[in-house]
C-alpha cells in the first residue's frame, strides 16, 4: 500500500510541475491534463488491491487537498492560514486546472470552475478507485475463464 | 514471481518537467539574468519573511473614488506583500463596478468600495484615448468567469491572475502596461508604467 501511495504522489507532484510550465505553451497544457488522466488510470491497474485498500489509498493520497478544500469553504478560521486554503488548494489541483478553465460560466457570481475546484480530491479519489476497480473486475473475468 | 512495477508511468512527468524547465530557460535568458523580475522579487521577500499577499484586514483607508473612470486602475496593498507595496489590483468599469480575479470567484465584477479595506491604495489613469481604454473594458468584460491561477504566466488566454487581465486587455488594445520581460506582471509595474497616472493615492 506505502508503495502505491508513494507512486500516486510522485506522479501528482511531477504532472503539477509540469503541467504549470506547460501553461507556457497555451494547448500544451491541456494534452498534458489529458495524459495525466491517462497515466493515473494506467495507475490504478497496476496492481489489484482489495476495495478498502483502493479507498484508504485514495484518500491518504489526496488528504492535503482535502484539508486544502476544507479551509477554502471557509468553515475554518484559521485565521491568515485559512485564507490561502484556496491558493494551495489551486496548486494542487494544478494537473486538472487546464481542463477547468474551459469551464467559465459563473453561477450567481461563482465561477464553474470553483465547485470543480473543491470537488478535486474527491473526483481524483473516485478516478482511481474506478481505475483500480477496473483492473480486478478483468482480473475475475478472465479467472472465470479458467 | 513478483510482478515488476511498471516505471513509466511514473516517469513521464519527471521527464517532461525539465524538457519543459529547459525549454523554458532557453527561450528566457533575459528573464532569468534581470535581477529585478518578478521571481528574484518573490524570492528575495520570501527570504526576508514575506509571503504570499501580506496581512490581510479592514484598514478603512478612506479613498474617494470621485471622477473615476471607466478603465483606470486601483491598486491595494496590505503590509508584508512578498510582490511588492501593492498586492492587488482591479479595473474600473463604471457604475461604481470593478473587475478584478480572485482564487474563488475568478475574473468577476465587484463594488469598488471593497478598496477602502486596502492598507494603502492608488488609483490610476491611463495615458490612452477613450476608445482604447473602452476597448479594455470591453476586453476584461468578455473574461469573466475565467480561471484564477497565482503563477498564470503571461502567455495564454485561459489562466488569468489579478494583474494580467487587465494588462492583456490594455496590450489587445495596444497598449503595453508591462515594457519588462518577464513570466508574470505585478501590481507595481502599473505604478512605474510610463503609460499611467496617479489620480490620487492614501496609505492609513
Amino acid at each position: 500500500m506505502a508503495v502505491a501511495i508513494l507512486r500516486l504522489y510522485l506522479l501528482h507532484l511531477f504532472a503539477s510541475i509540469a503541467v504549470w510550465l506547460a501553461t507556457y505553451y497555451p494547448g500544451l497544457d491541456l494534452l498534458l491534463s489529458l495524459l495525466y488522466l491517462y497515466l493515473l488510470y494506467r495507475e490504478g491497474r497496476v496492481r489489484p488491491l482489495a476495495t478498502t485498500t483502493q479507498w484508504l489509498v485514495g484518500f491518504i493520497w489526496q488528504a492535503p487537498a482535502l484539508v486544502f478544500a476544507m479551509l477554502s469553504t471557509g468553515l475554518f478560521h484559521l485565521s491568515s492560514i485559512a485564507g490561502y486554503g484556496i491558493f494551495l488548494l489551486s496548486f494542487w489541483a494544478t494537473p486538472l486546472l487546464p481542463l477547468f478553465s474551459l469551464a467559465t460560466h459563473q453561477y450567481q457570481g461563482y465561477p464553474l470552475y470553483f465547485p470543480l475546484l473543491l470537488l478535486t480530491p474527491l473526483l481524483l479519489i473516485l478516478f482511481w478507485v474506478y481505475a483500480s476497480c477496473g483492473f480486478k473486475t478483468t482480473h475475475n473475468h478472465s479467472a472465470y475463464r479458467m | 514471481m513478483k510482478k515488476k512495477e511498471p516505471w513509466i508511468n511514473i516517469l513521464v512527468f519527471p521527464v517532461m518537467t525539465v524538457l519543459l524547465a529547459g525549454s523554458l530557460f532557453v527561450h528566457n535568458r533575459v528573464v532569468f539574468s534581470n535581477p529585478d523580475a518578478a521571481m528574484y522579487r518573490y524570492l528575495e521577500n520570501a527570504r526576508q519573511g514575506r509571503v504570499g499577499y501580506g496581512f490581510d484586514d479592514y484598514y478603512g483607508n478612506g479613498i474617494s473614488f470621485a471622477d473615476l473612470e471607466p478603465g483606470d486602475i486601483i491598486l491595494g496593498g496590505y503590509p508584508g506583500c512578498a510582490y511588492g507595496r501593492f498586492s492587488h489590483a482591479g479595473i474600473y468599469v463604471g457604475d461604481n463596478q470593478v473587475i478584478e480575479g480572485y482564487a474563488d470567484l475568478g475574473v468577476n465584477t465587484q463594488p469598488v468600495e471593497h478598496y477602502r479595506e486596502y492598507h494603502e491604495v492608488c488609483l490610476l489613469r491611463v495615458k490612452a484615448p477613450a476608445p482604447v481604454k473602452a476597448r479594455a473594458v470591453e476586453y476584461v468584460q468578455s473574461q469573466q468567469g475565467g480561471l484564477f491561477y497565482p503563477v498564470a504566466f503571461k502567455n495564454g488566454q485561459r489562466f488569468w491572475n489579478c494583474t494580467k487581465i487587465m494588462w492583456k486587455a490594455y496590450m489587445e488594445s495596444g497598449v503595453d502596461l508591462s515594457t519588462k520581460e518577464d513570466f508574470w506582471v505585478t501590481p507595481d509595474e502599473f505604478y512605474n508604467s510610463p503609460w499611467v497616472s496617479i489620480i490620487r493615492e492614501k496609505r492609513v
